[in-house]
């Protein structure tokens, strides 16, 4: 306890201790800052299916640029870099510091050494010490006899073959052998090779037991289709497999529930299988038919027409189903078209792929609308289909057909005309379709609306605006329409300005007659009846006693009221008294109404 | 004042409101015919694409422009040309046989996803008919629907209320159709390689791996641009692809 009581210090001086203190801070860290680069790796023996982590740790400043590591001789990065920083403040000595891990899977065994890896830091270039590794293979022994530790996890890569033809269907497995050890996640692996299309077998991964060097496994296997697209020596793998290994946490003996139940922690661990070659060869030249169109693997062909007589320009569907085992997304089979006696059409394709036995197959069905133009007519030409049989290393062409027909003329059928006839060639009692030709162009085509898409068109925005336009109007007139007709006091309000329109019409006759009484009669009407017209109520209800409290209630100005009331008056003195009918007098009054009239008009809107 | 309004908005509708091609453009359209029959396809392709530029918008034209391509042997133009005429006529069985033809002759043999025929038959509006035919006919079922609901307000018939309902929901489906398909060509567009050969590589560069090789003519689904480099879609390979050596679809 201090035996006094501190004054609080003032603005200025505090600011200033602030200011201090930061400086002091920055400076006595930046005094201290020397960078250092320090790569380090968490094993040094390693197995050629485990995975290394490289941690390089930047100390003394967190200012650096992480090394991409994309070309280090004999490793493949596989994750990373995951980046930490750290940063602490002891007796007033501050230290940063930022560390990059990655990990790296062996490429092959024997000595491998990682870096020197350059390292930009705090704006100056840095290099790290190299490390060298020992890889060992599948016996996991060191060249000084040391058995790497634990051999109790391996990956194996496995093909049915290290030589295929192009477009042959390879099956290759990945399977994960661990035993006295507990896996408790297995990430898919990645099957995306350089040269190969992979398919899915679909499933999920075959668990069960294995021998391998003498001791059982459990093991996890996962399968794809892989098929070749260009030839030369592919390289396979390696192929990297994340794994969660589910491990006892000794750190934590000293808890109680953890002694008697035992503690567990995950460990993710990066596995990766040894890497493999397959030859790729290119189908072979000899004996290659003209039909062959890169189809490998073994096939059956069935085709038909229907029906198998026809009237001249009635169309026949010929058939085709091609079925086995094969790359069926990448092949097609050249149907003949165009010749002189037919129209033909785009076939129509539909296909059923799949994998079954470990094999990629499936059904493709062709169908095509052929249109006899000709009696002359008489067969539909053979399909031809030819393939690599990989079982017994040769070609095998099938030909189904020629389909004979029967055309009979009709004369009344319409023309059809073939203009550009496909290059045909008449070979052993069939056609045989050379080259597969394209339509000829279109001659004419529509002037009108071909400059522009719809949406920039006029006339379509005219569609879009004015028939709503229009339906608006025509609502509001029939609605309008309608209240007329059911609304008494609608309609005398709107009728109102007609009528006193007449009224006022025949005073002005009244006094071009000189006739004061009917006069002032029109003009007592006018007034009257517009006030009943635009208040709903009889007319003669309204009179110069009467008019205030019916304007009062519509909330009229009281000075317009007593006007109102007041010429009312003059009009019903002038009418029944005798005495003599005053022009200007009258001419003055005509005035007066039609102003009155107006603002009323305006009050009782 | 309800007359005159009438009026102008008649003379207005029926003055020029459907922008016809100039004469230009469809000279350039029979002077490429012409080139193309007599095998000038160099010339053919050079005409064509000019009434394009001239706003001769009409998939005939396209599907010409694909068969100069086709002859002069660059599939991948080719079907370039075919798949946009494809959009504008997509009932055009020359069109379709043509696309087929080139697509047959191409190295990779990638051959698109084909939608089933019964499901083609059942969406027929989606597949057998343009955005711009949907557009007109949307449009069309729109105004008669207002012309019906115009008539309704001064004769209120049930039968011209239920011709406008029936109206109404033919102008959902063709107008929700539409904007599928809108939306289809913007969000999935297509991209075919017009390069003998092209490099498919892992990242947006020249030193990023190779991963597959693809040649003239191979068509893939384009997944986004970034800097020239096109990420593409090739069966389930991913990869990135030189903007220049791929001609892309665009709406």
């Amino acid at each position: 306890m201090w035996g006094y009581i501190q004054k609080p210090l003032r603005g200025d001086k505090m600011k200033h201790l602030k200011l201090t203190l930061f400086l002091f801070i920055i400076f006595s860290g930046k005094a201290f800052s020397e960078v250092r680069i320090i790569a380090t790796v968490d094993k040094k023996l390693i197995s050629i299916h485990e995975g290394v982590q490289l941690e390089i740790r930047v100390e003394g400043t967190q200012q650096a640029t992480p090394p991409l590591l994309k070309n280090i001789k004999g490793f493949r990065m596989v994750q990373g870099p995951v980046e930490s920083t750290q940063m602490s403040i002891v007796n007033g000595r501050q230290t940063s510091s930022i560390s990059y891990s990655y990990i790296l899977v062996p490429l092959g065994t024997g000595r491998q050494t990682i870096g020197p890896i350059d390292i930009t830091a705090a704006g100056k270039n840095y290099r790290t010490k190299p490390i060298t590794i020992e890889v060992v293979g599948n016996n996991y022994k060191a060249a000084n006899g040391k058995k790497v530790a634990n051999p109790n996890i391996l990956l194996l890569l496995e093909t049915q073959k290290n030589k295929a033809y192009i477009n042959e269907q390879i099956l290759v497995t990945l399977t994960l052998y661990f035993r006295n050890i507990d896996i408790t996640g297995v990430d898919p692996p990645d099957f995306a090779f350089d040269g190969f299309v992979p398919y899915d077998i679909g499933g999920r991964p075959v668990q069960e037991r294995k021998s391998y060097n003498d001791l059982i496994y459990n093991t996890v296997q996962f399968r794809k289709i892989l098929v070749p697209i260009k030839t030369g020596k592919l390289s396979l793998g390696p192929v990297p497999l994340n794994i969660t290994i589910s491990e006892a946490d000794n750190r934590r003996r000293d808890d109680l529930f953890g002694s008697f139940f035992g503690h567990y922690r995950q460990i993710n661990k990066v596995v990766q299988s040894q890497p493999l070659s397959i030859d790729v060869l290119p189908v072979p030249e000899a004996g290659k038919p003209a039909s062959f169109d890169g189809a490998v693997g073994v096939f059956s062909l069935d085709a038909k027409i229907s029906p198998k007589t026809v009237v001249e320009g009635e169309p026949v569907t010929l058939s085709v189903t091609l079925s086995g085992y094969g790359n069926l997304d990448n092949m097609s089979i050249a149907l003949p078209t165009n010749t002189a006696d037919f129209r033909t059409y785009e076939p129509e394709t539909t296909k059923r792929t799949g994998i079954s036995n470990g094999k990629l197959g499936g059904t493709k069905n062709y169908k095509q609308v052929w249109v006899p133009i000709s009696e002359k007519a008489t067969s539909i030409p053979a399909v031809q289909f030819s393939y690599f049989d990989v079982n017994s290393g040769k070609y095998k062409e099938i030909t189904r057909g020629p389909f004979p027909l029967k055309v009979t003329k009709d004369s009344g059928a319409p023309k059809l005309y073939v203009t550009e006839k496909a290059a045909i060639e008449k070979k052993g009692g069939h056609i045989k379709i050379l080259r597969q030709d394209i339509f000829p162009n279109i001659i004419k085509i529509s002037k009108a609306g071909a400059s522009q898409r719809a949406y920039n068109q006029p006339l379509f925005f005219l569609l879009i605006i004015f028939p709503p336009a229009t339906w608006v109007v025509l609502f509001g007139i029939a609605k309008r329409q309608r209240r007329l007709k059911t609304d008494t006091a609608f309609f005398r309000r709107l009728n109102a300005k007609k009528l006193v329109n007449v009224r006022l019409k025949k005073a002005r006759a009244a006094f071009k007659q000189n006739n004061g009484q009917l006069f002032y009669a029109e003009l007592s009407d006018a007034l009257c009846h517009f006030i009943a017209d635009k208040l709903h109520i009889a007319a003669p209800q309204i009179s110069s006693a009467s008019v205030k409290g019916h304007l009062e209630n519509a909330g009229i100005n009281k000075e317009i009221i007593e006007d109102i009331s007041r010429t009312l008056e003059e009009y019903d003195f002038e009418r029944f008294s005798n005495s003599s009918f005053s022009g200007d007098k009258a001419k003055k009054q005509l005035k007066h109404c039609e102003r009155l009239l107006q603002n009323l008009d305006k009050s009782l809107k | 004042m309800i007359k005159k309004t009438i009026i102008i908005a008649a003379i207005f509708l029926f003055s020029g409101t459907v922008s016809a091609v100039s004469d230009e453009a469809y000279n350039a359209f029979i002077e490429a015919n012409n080139a193309y029959l007599s095998t000038n396809y160099s010339k053919a392709i050079r005409l064509y694409q000019k009434a394009i530029a001239l706003k001769l918008n009409s998939g005939g034209v396209y599907y010409n422009l694909g068969n100069a391509y086709y002859r002069e042997g660059k599939l991948g133009l080719a079907i370039a040309s075919y798949l946009k005429a494809q959009r504008l006529m997509p009932r055009n069985a020359d069109i379709a046989s043509n696309l087929k033809t080139a697509r047959n002759q191409t190295e990779n043999r990638i051959i698109p996803y084909e939608v089933n025929p019964a499901l083609k038959q059942f969406l027929f509006l989606y597949f057998k008919f343009s955005l711009d035919e949907l557009l007109w006919v949307s449009g069309a079922l729109f105004a008669c629907l207002f012309i019906f609901l115009s008539v309704y307000a001064f004769v209120p018939a049930a039968i011209i209320k239920r011709l406008a309902f029936v109206i109404g929901v033919f102008l959902i489906i063709t107008a929700l159709t539409a904007a599928v398909k809108v939306y289809k060509y913007n969000a999935d567009k297509v991209a075919v390689v017009v390069k003998d050969k092209v490099i498919v590589r892992a990242g947006p560069g020249k030193s990023y791996a190779s991963r597959i090789e693809l040649y003239d003519g191979a068509e893939m689904k384009v997944l986004r641009i970034e800097d020239k480099w096109v990420k593409i879609q090739v069966a389930k390979e991913k990869g990135w692809i030189s903007e220049k050596d791929v001609k892309i679809l665009h709406f």
